[in-house]
């Protein structure tokens, strides 16, 4: 069960604070309505050992930085996950036509990843660390999420059951993440 | 994306988060991190400098092998 055996106590804190902070973020007072945000609390000290070399591993990305590919996906929708939505979750093959790609996450400066996408969705330097056999390999798919979760209840639910069954499907033995 | 860690870790798979906000990512207990000094958005490294975007893989791919236990923070200026 992991972290999601502490849902039930944390879901009726999070119906409280939606509560009183919708309002506040209606009328534009999102940090201060965040002040108060119940922040989850996690169970135990999950860790995995990696089984062999990295130079033998496959490795998996997963990042927030709430890309979508252009005519082919629909755009992540940029607002915050207030409950009971599952995450928005797109999966980006690692050769994507990167002229297809748009950012639709509203919580970061895109001017970086427009300069140079690897700032966020590092797709070249893995393949290179691959290719120099620093690595094994990468996985053929990146996931991406939007990230501004606040009800963690289906993320822990539904999207990370989710992920481990994708990046098992693709043989992935490790997962580098990272957030925008 | 440290409770997706989390998650990932407990069904057997070695993980490193990268983090240019260690109060927030800390929060939820990651169980390997990298903290790096840059900006939203840039998580990895500057634009157009690849040296940096790869000491921060290279950071992260070390941890999900030789990380000792739970809760390993390497930090990169």
């Amino acid at each position: 069960m992991g972290d999601a055996a502490n849902l039930e106590t944390w879901a009726p804190s999070f119906e409280q604070w939606k509560t009183e902070a919708l309002p506040r973020i209606a009328e534009g007072k999102t940090r201060e309505a965040f002040g108060s945000y119940p922040w989850f609390q996690t169970e135990g000290d999950p860790f995995a050992r990696l089984a062999k070399p990295v130079s033998e591993t496959r490795f998996g990305l997963i990042t927030t930085g709430g890309y979508s590919i252009s005519g082919e996906q629909e755009p992540m929708k940029p607002v915050p996950n207030f409950g009971g939505d599952t995450p928005q979750l797109r999966e980006i093959p690692i050769d994507v036509d990167r002229s297809k790609l748009e950012i639709n996450h509203p919580g970061y400066d895109h001017r970086f990843a427009e300069e140079d996408i690897n700032v966020n969705l590092p797709l070249d330097r893995l393949r290179e660390l691959a290719e120099a056999g620093e690595i094994g390999s990468i996985a053929a798919t990146t996931h991406v999420l939007m990230g501004l979760v606040v009800d963690v209840a289906p993320l822990l639910r539904e999207t990370v059951p989710m992920l481990v069954e994708k990046l098992r499907a693709e043989d992935v033995e490790a997962v580098l993440l990272v957030p925008s | 994306m440290s409770l997706i860690a989390r998650g990932l870790e407990e069904a057997g798979f070695p993980t490193a988060l990268v983090s240019v906000m260690p109060p927030l990512s800390s929060a939820a207990r990651p169980p390997r991190q990298v903290i790096r000094k840059l900006n939203i958005g840039a998580t990895v490294g500057r634009p157009g400098d690849a040296s940096t975007q790869l000491d921060t893989l290279r950071k992260m791919i070390d941890l999900t092998a030789n990380a000792e236990a739970f809760g390993a923070v390497a930090s990169l200026a």
